[in-house]
């Protein structure tokens, strides 16, 4: 104990000065860390509000289970397991400067990471009486248009409103809104409303404003309800096999990524138009029994079939249901709005100790048309039908340095399995392993699932994925990953079984705080179909990407950030080349109101194969990742201005400007396609987004 | 007959842009293999326009020759005056490629922000003319912005975009000029080796790797470069009181040897 206060006294003396940083930084830099690498969709708008949800409630670290400090964004797996163990050894953390007696954590990550966590109990117990008083409110509302206009309102600006032909029905703006209420960790309710640009605002389909509502309640921790959720709530178990309405992050370059840690019921503060639940989920805290149960009924997108006479109200089948939906821009998209009734009633028991957990999660669907696949023998063994069910059995154990993890799930179709386990490893103070199988058979359910894997359906997969973290020196890192998978069953663009392998690598050199540069490196193998005359074989496709990136923090509020990306993409009849390079500057200066970035990036890729991704500064919850598919400039400047403490606004301008093939005339050339395209080389995109806070 | 054909290939290869990808433009980053967004002399104008403002007054002058061909040639000459933390700097390159003949000037201002950051823009004019009567001339306007940090005593960062906007030179048929984005840091092995490399992207050619090392010893320079373009190249550099001069030359796989000297002096 002596040596333990004399060790803490030495860190108190040098210990660090946190610079404060604004949410809003804080969470787009860990939005950053977490979705730059994943090519897979981000829920952003769930993310950042999970995130914002631990910067005003930060959690005791001597209190929070296994389950919470996994569940961490700001901690990795390695970094609970550390804790977990110090907390066994020597108790309670006395200060958040103990943790720089523990290996995964350095002076940076603990400053980062002292925002978001405590190690005292200053927990506010739950008094109806200081609700109002103690709680927060928080208005935000999002405006952005594009320039030029797309070819569906242009049609719109020319013909009559009865006309037959496809056209977008409102306006080019898009527009959400955004409420919110906090009382601490105990209490919250928010609305959410959004529309699309293309969709009617007050008129016509959407006679009351927005296109979509969504209304939340939550309690947590009060007495013995661990979580009451009323209205619209999302619900997420185990390793994401069984019942999960969120996204989850693919492979990405947090190689522990390929661990769930899903804990339960929880907000629905989203703005996905599917994906969530609508109804009332209770779960209750009975010492180291928690059981819940939930029912849910809502209406849902998917794609009506009428088979017989076209004069049918009704569809026969849906040959899909969104989970993910939410465009209702023509007549078309409208009939496909809400066509789906959709039932859904579960229960989940858990038990806990001091090693980790264990439960079960089982839950029924019924919908009121059948959802019938196209007649593709890739879809052979999908599900059919409106009714089915899922039950599956989790863990999630911690054994010294050792966390094992996994479930196995059975849904009622063709009473098919799916299987998910795993092991992270901290086996020295400079290596970190992780290690996951899979095995998901080709008739499971993919329907609100979110199991990792080389597609985030958890349906014709096997594979094994290995993750690695070595600390080669006190400033250079080595990490990645190598997955092998297989998939027993005919996918899409590939008419046999098939295999494939993604090795994914990084070096990265950390100096010191201001300066970080790392070397990444992926290649990517998968069969698809190749042949003529319908007789298809499968043939390799490689993918080969590089990635330089350097940040500097050249001096205080002042970053400057610049990448190369560039791949090859290699198949039987063709290679092709991609390339992006972009300069960043970031203007934040300490203890100002104003805040300024912008970007100059030029790509050139010859085809969709080898496009980039990019991560970009938006305003929080707006949707940061840029597609580089093309050949030409992008360029944005970004700004926020806190007016007053309590009110914020976000500026931003954005443009693309494509390049037209040598041999075509620019005049002719258009982006995108369909109803979306526009005429010209040039997209503009204007945002213009607020936020009211009342503390 | 051998003129001809190189002719022919470097028209395969570079026709399509050499209006407006100039050459490497100095002998110093020729022997670098083309390295140069990070080098500081007064070619600097076009390569980074940044890293003028760490430049002292000075005039260079540039002569070169692509693949020993006398209609493939360029000169170009440059000056740099500092005031404080500001830098004014000149330019004016001529390239001439058979009938095609190429006149740029430049203007530029380069700032220090900060002891280890500047920033710099260089306003140009571009003259196409070609004694060809099928070509119109074709003047334009562009620009280029170049910024330029020292990360610490060894590591430097420059960046610069060039004509970004891809300026037109004529209507019909439409042709612009090219964009050219270069990346490059250099870092200081040891006392007197230094470690250069670029990755260029333009609009009309692949992303490109050029990287070199110099080697200083009292007033001798020795370079030593190579892109992948297929070049290799060497150069020397010579310095003495306020005069210096750089020859450089490279080697490419297919379409021979090209020879490059700067004249410099510093006032």
């Amino acid at each position: 104990m002596l040596f333990r206060i004399l060790l803490l006294g030495s860190l108190f003396i040098i210990g660090f000065k946190v610079q404060a940083q604004t949410e809003n930084e804080l969470v787009n830099e860990y939005i950053e860390r977490y979705i730059e690498n994943t090519t897979d969709e981000v829920d952003i708008q769930q993310f950042a509000s999970d995130l914002l949800y631990y910067f005003k409630h930060p959690f005791n670290i001597n209190k929070a289970d296994a389950t919470e400090l996994f569940q961490a964004p700001f901690l990795t797996e390695f970094q609970a397991l550390e804790i977990i163990q110090h907390r066994k050894k020597f108790g309670d953390f006395i200060s958040i400067y103990e943790l720089q007696v523990l290996n995964s954590f350095t002076v940076q990550e603990i400053k980062d990471v002292s925002l978001f966590i405590r190690v005292s109990s200053l927990d506010v117990s739950f008094n109806p009486k200081d609700i109002w008083q103690k709680g927060e409110h928080q208005l935000m509302t999002l405006v952005e248009t594009t320039t030029p206009k797309n070819k569906g309102f242009k049609i719109r600006d020319t013909i009559s409103d009865n006309s037959d032909i496809n056209y977008y029905q409102g306006s080019p703006l898009y527009t959400n809104l955004r409420y919110r209420f906090d009382y601490e960790r105990h209490l919250g309710f928010g609305l959410n409303a959004e529309k699309d640009a293309g969709e009617e605002f007050f008129k016509n389909s959407n006679s009351n404003g927005y296109d979509y509502y969504s209304f939340y309640f939550s309690m947590n921790d009060v007495g013995k309800i661990k979580t009451l959720n009323l209205g619209d709530f999302q619900a997420n178990f185990g390793q994401g096999l069984t019942l999960s309405t969120g996204l989850a992050f693919g492979k990405s370059s947090i190689v522990t990524n390929a661990k769930r840690n899903f804990n339960g019921f929880g907000a629905y503060r989203s703005l996905r138009e599917n994906a969530y639940l609508r109804g009332g989920a209770l779960a209750l805290s009975l010492n180291k029994l928690d059981i819940g149960l939930f029912a849910s009924i809502k209406k849902i997108d998917g794609n009506a079939v009428f088979e017989n006479d076209s004069a049918d109200t009704e569809p026969d089948y849906l040959s899909s249901i969104q989970e993910d939906g939410g465009l209702h821009r023509t007549q078309s998209e409208l009939l496909d709005k809400r066509i789906q009734n959709d039932f859904q009633t579960g229960f989940f028991v858990e038990y806990k100790s001091k090693l980790g957990k264990i439960g079960s999660i089982s839950y029924l669907r019924k919908m009121e048309f059948p959802l019938i696949k196209s007649n593709n023998p890739y879809n052979a063994f999908n599900f059919s039908g409106n009714e089915y069910q899922k039950t599956g059995i989790y863990y999630d154990f911690v054994l010294k340095n050792f966390n094992l993890f996994g479930e196995s799930s059975i849904s009622s179709f063709n009473t098919s399995f799916a299987h998910v386990h795993g092991a992270l490893f901290s086996l020295s103070r400079n290596v970190d392993l992780s290690m996951v199988y899979r095995n998901y058979s080709k008739s499971f359910i993919t329907l609100q699932t979110n199991g990792f894997g080389e597609n985030s359906s958890a349906s014709n997969e096997e594979g094994i994925y290995s993750g690695f973290q070595i600390t080669v020196h006190k400033h250079v890192k080595l990490l990645g990953y190598y997955d092998l998978f297989k998939s027993p069953w005919l996918k899409f663009n590939a008419d046999a079984p098939s295999r494939g392998n993604d090795f994914w690598a990084e070096l990265n050199y950390k100096p010191n705080k201001q300066f970080n540069a790392y070397y990444r490196y992926r290649t990517e193998t998968k069969q698809s179909n190749f042949g003529e005359n319908n007789v298809s074989q499968l043939q390799n496709n490689t993918l080969i990407r590089h990635r330089i990136n350097t940040q500097f923090k050249i001096a205080k509020g002042i970053e400057l950030r610049n990448r190369v990306e560039w791949n090859r993409n290699i198949s039987e009849s063709s290679s092709t080349f991609g390339s992006l390079i972009y300069q960043d500057i970031i203007y934040k200066p300490f203890g100002k109101n104003f805040h300024l970035s912008g970007r100059i990036a030029y790509s050139k890729i010859e085809s969709f194969a080898n496009r980039i991704y990019s991560f970009e500064q938006v305003p929080l919850y707006d949707y940061p990742m840029h597609t580089h598919s093309y050949n030409g400039l992008r360029y944005y400047l970004a700004s926020r201005i806190k007016v007053s403490p309590r009110l914020d606004i976000w500026l931003r301008y954005a443009s693309s400007v494509h390049e037209a093939p040598i041999n075509s005339l620019e005049d002719n050339y258009c982006i995108g396609s369909g109803l979306a395209e526009i005429v010209g080389t040039a997209k503009n995109t204007y945002t213009f987004q607020l936020r009211y806070s009342i503390p | 007959m051998n003129r001809l054909a190189i002719l022919f290939l470097i028209s395969i290869f570079y026709f399509e842009s050499i209006a407006v990808q100039p050459p490497v433009n100095n002998a110093s980053a020729l022997g670098l293999g083309g390295a140069s967004a990070t080098y500081n002399n007064p070619f600097a104008i076009e390569n980074n326009v940044g890293i003028l403002a760490f430049n002292e007054n000075g005039v260079s002058f540039n002569g070169q020759n692509r693949y020993g061909l006398s209609e493939y040639s360029q000169l170009s000459l440059c000056g740099t005056m500092s005031i404080n933390n500001t830098t004014l700097g000149i330019a004016y390159h001529n390239s001439p490629l058979a009938d095609l003949s190429i006149q740029k000037y430049q203007l530029a201002i380069a700032k220090k922000l900060m002891d280890d950051l500047s920033v710099g823009i260089a306003l140009n004019y571009h003259q196409h003319s070609s004694t060809n009567s099928y070509y119109k001339r074709g003047d334009a306007f562009s620009f280029n912005l170049g910024m330029y940090y020292q990360v610490n005593d060894k590591l430097n960062f420059g960046f610069q975009a060039f004509n970004p906007n891809r300026s037109k030179i004529i209507d019909l048929p439409l042709e612009r000029l090219d964009a050219m984005y270069r990346l490059g840091t250099d870092y200081l092995l040891s006392e007197n080796i230094t470690l250069y490399s670029d990755l260029v992207q333009s609009t009309s050619q692949n992303l490109s790797f050029h990287g070199g090392l110099e080697v200083q010893k009292n007033q001798f320079k020795v370079r030593g470069g190579f892109n992948t373009n297929q070049e290799i190249a060497l150069g020397l550099g010579y310095e003495k009181n306020q005069f210096s001069f750089d020859v450089g030359t490279s080697y490419h796989n297919v379409l021979g040897v090209s020879p490059s000297i700067n004249l410099n002096y510093a006032f």
